[in-house]
């Protein structure tokens, strides 16, 4: 049976505008007084229609795109579904994590979830750009809705600071992506990437300079958004300012969105540049800021006292990591991305609530030391935080492992050799941080006080952090199939 | 191909540089208080500008702003609704449905209220 055209459309759409109705239907409820669980089960509600939405987009393993004038596109192919899902995994477990602390740490306005959610959907809408314009509406309402969260914490200076830094910066990595948007629409007379990738490679194409410093431009607009070094600055102080909630939803969703449009770019537009006479230069810039990334990320963490901000450093050695896959984004790298966001996606979450539930009342008291002695007192959140952390750092059986291992090969298969040897190894200097955390929780005695009692919806993000964790790293092919081939894979790859 | 434009830039400019140069050059000139102190819609100037506002008027001057651009966006849409009526007709009703929230917002949590 054949579909009507519009039908595909609507059904390519489909996440995205579940997600805005579902956004619209929350802050109904919260002006009108609604309970703020049900408030919450609705924000649930909503990212699970969506993801049923993308599952179904992505089993089909349609092609299709959905047009408006201007060459302005929005795609429904398995990376834009693909990350559409991990982008809603990442929203789900974040809404848990909130769920579970909002209340305590005063953040219970009405407008968080909805908020929440419409930056949700500027993620989705990011992730499945196919132009330019496309791109930057998506980029904009993800932000603009998280600047806000990242300052919830009314009277917190280090909340403000979080939300006036990333506000300053994220605009100004915008005002770059603008100009890079101009000049390369201005080389290539198009704003989709398909057409300006068939521009760049036209045999009568003059413009180069032009091209490449759009293209830069692209870049380092793009590279503040998933914390490339030296854009990574303002990275530490937002992750730890923010409230912890706030930070798993940043680390996890805005993280993929940007990397999702970065991909998608690197494996059209630049690709295409690749050819040119100054061709060689991109892919010499993105891996001299890769290996600055892995450098300052690893080393970053390496230095930090407090579990959240060494959590920040590690969010931006994992920026570098997958950088690796952006070098090979016409080939393997995409889905090799995709895996590893989706690991990342699961195991930082994971991180990120155990650590929500151990802070103290005013969301601060991440220092190492409260660590102490964990397995003891709370073997649950210690077990759980190890295996997370493990999976962090890129040990087998556990996701990460696989994930690291996909973008290795897709950087050596792309032929940096030499990158990948340094991602492997700073990854020995980032099982030191990590085992860390782990040595003061099984091996240091605790004089800490109590912690309080975990909250349900806490307890369910970690455990489905946990077992996701776990399956990924033992039967990655169930996910890397489907991503790579549109089938489920028993075994192996 | 952009010559027009190019045309546009000049007699803007050529207006605005006509406008205040012949009432320079032509003009009586009389320096009085009253000559010489701001204009302030015909209002005497009283105090200084630079004082703490409430909030209130940055929330309605963006509520104003939101209202203004739905109004600019259904001037394409009248121009073109003959190309695709039953489109653009639910587009629009999705547009005002979305805005349509947010006046509930603002009503709600009382933005209007002073």
């Amino acid at each position: 049976m054949t579909l009507p055209a519009d039908f595909i459309v609507v059904s390519i759409l489909g996440p995205a505008i579940v997600m805005l109705v579902f956004a619209m239907i929350t802050l109904l409820f919260a002006v009108f007084q609604v309970d703020r669980s049900a408030t919450a089960s609705m924000a649930l509600v909503g990212v699970g229609t969506a993801a049923v939405f993308a599952l179904h987009l992505l089993m089909k393993g349609q092609q299709g795109a959905a047009e408006a004038g201007f060459g302005l596109r929005y795609l429904g192919d398995t990376p834009a579904t693909a990350f559409t899902l991990v982008i809603l995994l990442g929203t789900a477990l974040a809404i848990l994590v909130s769920e579970a602390d909002l209340s305590r740490l005063g953040l219970d306005h009405p407008e968080y979830y909805p908020l929440m959610l419409l930056s949700a959907t500027g993620a989705i809408v990011l992730a499945s750009a196919g132009d330019l314009i496309t791109l930057l509406l998506g980029l904009e309402i993800m932000s603009l809705a998280v600047y806000a969260l990242a300052a919830w914490r009314q009277g917190s200076r280090q909340s403000e600071e979080a939300g006036m830094k990333y506000f300053l910066l994220g605009a100004f990595a915008s005002a770059l992506l603008i100009y890079g948007i101009a000049l390369t629409f201005g080389a290539g007379g198009r704003f989709d990437y398909a057409g300006l990738a068939a521009a760049f490679s036209a045999p009568g194409f003059d413009a180069h300079v032009l091209a490449l410093l759009g293209a830069v431009l692209l870049l380092a607009g793009l590279g503040f958004k998933v914390a490339f070094a030296p854009f990574h600055q303002w990275l530490p102080d937002v992750y730890t300012g923010a409230p912890t909630p706030v930070t798993t939803f940043m680390s996890v969703v805005v993280k993929t969105a940007a990397f999702a449009a970065l991909l998608r770019i690197a494996s059209t537009v630049f690709a295409s540049l690749g050819a040119g006479p100054l061709g060689e230069l991109l892919p010499i810039m993105l891996g001299i800021l890769i290996g600055a990334t892995l450098i300052v990320g690893n080393f970053g963490a390496l230095l930090q006292s407090g579990v959240k901000r060494m959590l920040a450093y590690s969010a931006v050695a994992h920026a570098g990591y997958l950088g690796l896959a952006v070098l090979a984004a016409d080939t393997v790298g995409t889905n090799a991305a995709i895996f590893y966001l989706t690991a990342y996606t699961l195991m930082t979450a994971g991180a990120f609530a155990v650590l929500s539930a151990i802070t103290n009342a005013d969301d601060r008291g991440d220092e190492i030391e409260r660590f102490a002695g964990l397995a003891a007192r709370r073997p649950f959140l210690a077990a759980s935080l190890a295996i997370v952390l493990m999976s962090l750092a890129g040990l087998p059986p556990f996701a990460g492992f696989v994930g690291k291992l996909l973008v290795f090969q897709a950087a050596i298969s792309a032929g940096y050799v030499a990158l990948a040897v340094l991602g492997i190894a700073t990854s020995v200097v980032a099982v030191v941080y990590y085992a860390r955390v782990i040595t003061y929780m099984y091996f240091r005695e605790s004089d800490q006080e109590t912690i309080r009692p975990l909250a349900p919806t806490l307890r369910i993000a970690v455990v489905i952090a946990v077992v996701g964790t776990i399956a990924l790293g033992i039967l990655p092919g169930f996910w890397y199939g489907l991503v790579e081939r549109g089938q489920v894979l028993l075994a192996g790859f | 191909m952009y010559e027009g434009l190019l045309m546009m830039f000049l007699a803007a400019g050529f207006i605005g540089a006509a406008a205040i140069g012949v009432g320079a050059l032509l003009g009586p000139k009389r320096a009085t208080p009253t000559t010489l102190a701001a204009y302030e819609s015909g209002i005497p100037a009283s105090g200084t500008a630079r004082e703490r506002f409430p909030v209130h008027f940055y929330l309605v001057a963006v509520l104003f702003i939101i209202f203004d651009i739905e109004t600019a966006f259904f001037f394409p849409l009248a121009v073109k609704f003959g190309a695709a009526p039953q489109f653009l007709f639910a587009q629009a009703i999705i547009f005002v449905g979305i805005l349509a929230v947010g006046y509930v917002y603002i009503l709600r949590r009382g933005v209007l209220r002073w």
